[in-house]
């Protein structure tokens, strides 16, 4: 009797194991998926982060600061969001090859980097609530294949202290979809 | 370092392109490399549960999907705007909810309908929603709506509207002109704020 028991036990025990793996397997799917937000149980973080109405003058002062700069900005957007928390606001770089942005002409246009420096100066930047710059780079397609991210703060600290450019990278987040990128990079 | 910095920032991977010399991209693939190496594991995160755990950098990634969302919430705000549609006007509060400035379009075209009281609603829920984002955006969204009222002058101060539309409009001005005074502490603002009151109270 008490062998049978026994194999019972084990027998239970391994189904749980596998229902348990099977609902962790299940939860990183939807995760993946973004199953939730699909069902429109829950509001992409995105949306919920980025609620309140954008920061338009901002918006335009970096634009302006931009094409003062000597910058040919064809193809750049550029959106400030402010933060629902309310702790800051996030400049975002839209760089979209679809809409005619070229990175050569881009650089080769540049001029005035001061203006730019002061631009994206601790000050300017305070001034302007800006916490956060991202840029995220559209293909010709308009397919977003690079979004990176940092901290602004924690990239002026960088930079003061002339920081080695591994610790940079590392305080750079994102995104790069490497296989649409060395579809590219191809020459 | 700065220049380096602000180049990083704003072009790492963009330079990767066939259009570039072979010396540029390939020190940009160098760079874009380097990056990958450097967050592995947070790519790798994103890669098995779409999610970098970090809410900011998640935001950030899903940010195009915002401005697209946020551009057709415009349009329609825009083209209810031009064309008195108060319809679009909704499509485009259902589409983002939580921005007040289209609140406070919306209660300033639904007094000029005579619909007071869903105008007087639109306005606190503006309020409301402007509340859960900090100060900043109270003061953000009593001026906006200061703007979207003094829009509309001609239509109140020269009559040819309700008792009821009229006492609406200026009691809104003088709501929205007493939160500004709070932030302001100019005396102007509060005598702004008494002058409308008076103003809504004489309403015929």
């Amino acid at each position: 009797m008490e062998e049978v028991k026994r194999r019972r036990g084990c027998r239970t025990g391994c189904l749980v194991v596998l229902l348990l793996l099977l609902l962790l397997l299940g939860w990183v799917l939807a995760m993946r998926w973004g199953a939730l937000e699909r069902l429109g149980l829950r509001k992409p973080i995105a949306e919920q982060v980025f609620s309140p109405p954008p920061d338009r003058a901002a918006a335009a002062a970096i634009t302006q600061a931009l094409e003062q700069s000597g910058m040919n900005t064809q193809g750049i957007a550029v959106h400030v969001l402010p933060m629902a928390s309310g702790e800051g606001s996030v400049a975002l770089f839209t760089l979209d090859a679809s809409q005619g942005f070229d990175p050569e002409r881009l650089l080769a246009g540049a001029g005035d980097w001061e203006a730019l420096e002061h631009l994206l100066s601790d000050q300017s930047l305070e001034e302007m609530n800006i916490t956060r710059l991202a840029v995220d780079y559209a293909n010709e397609e308009g397919k977003s294949i690079i979004v990176l991210t940092a901290d602004a703060s924690e990239l002026h600290a960088l930079s003061n202290r002339d920081a080695p450019q591994e610790e940079v990278m590392q305080a750079i987040k994102g995104y790069i979809d490497l296989p649409a990128l060395l579809g590219e990079v191809a020459p | 370092m700065k220049r380096r910095l602000i180049i990083l920032v704003l072009v790492l991977g963009s330079m990767l392109l066939a259009g570039c010399g072979p010396a540029v991209r390939e020190r940009a693939t160098e760079l874009a490399l380097e990056w990958v190496a450097a967050n592995a594991a947070i790519i790798g995160s994103i890669e098995v549960t779409g999610s970098s755990t970090d809410d900011d950098v998640d935001a950030a990634m899903g940010a195009r999907e915002v401005i697209e969302n946020m551009l057709e919430a415009e349009k329609l705000m825009e083209e209810g705007r031009k064309e008195n549609d108060l319809g679009k006007m909704e499509q485009a509060i259902e589409k983002r909810p939580g921005d007040y400035t289209y609140r406070s379009t919306y209660s300033a075209a639904l007094l000029k309908a005579g619909r007071t009281k869903e105008s007087s609603d639109q306005l606190k829920a503006g309020f409301e929603a402007a509340e859960k984002y900090g100060g900043r955006h109270l003061q953000l969204n009593a001026i906006a709506a200061i703007q979207e009222l003094d829009a509309m002058r001609l239509d109140f101060a020269g009559g040819g509207v309700t008792k009821d539309q009229c006492m609406h409009y200026y009691g809104q001005l003088s709501y929205l002109w007493s939160v500004r005074a709070y932030e302001t502490k100019q005396q102007a603002d509060l005598i702004k704020s008494d002058s409308y009151h008076d103003l809504s109270q004489s309403c015929k």
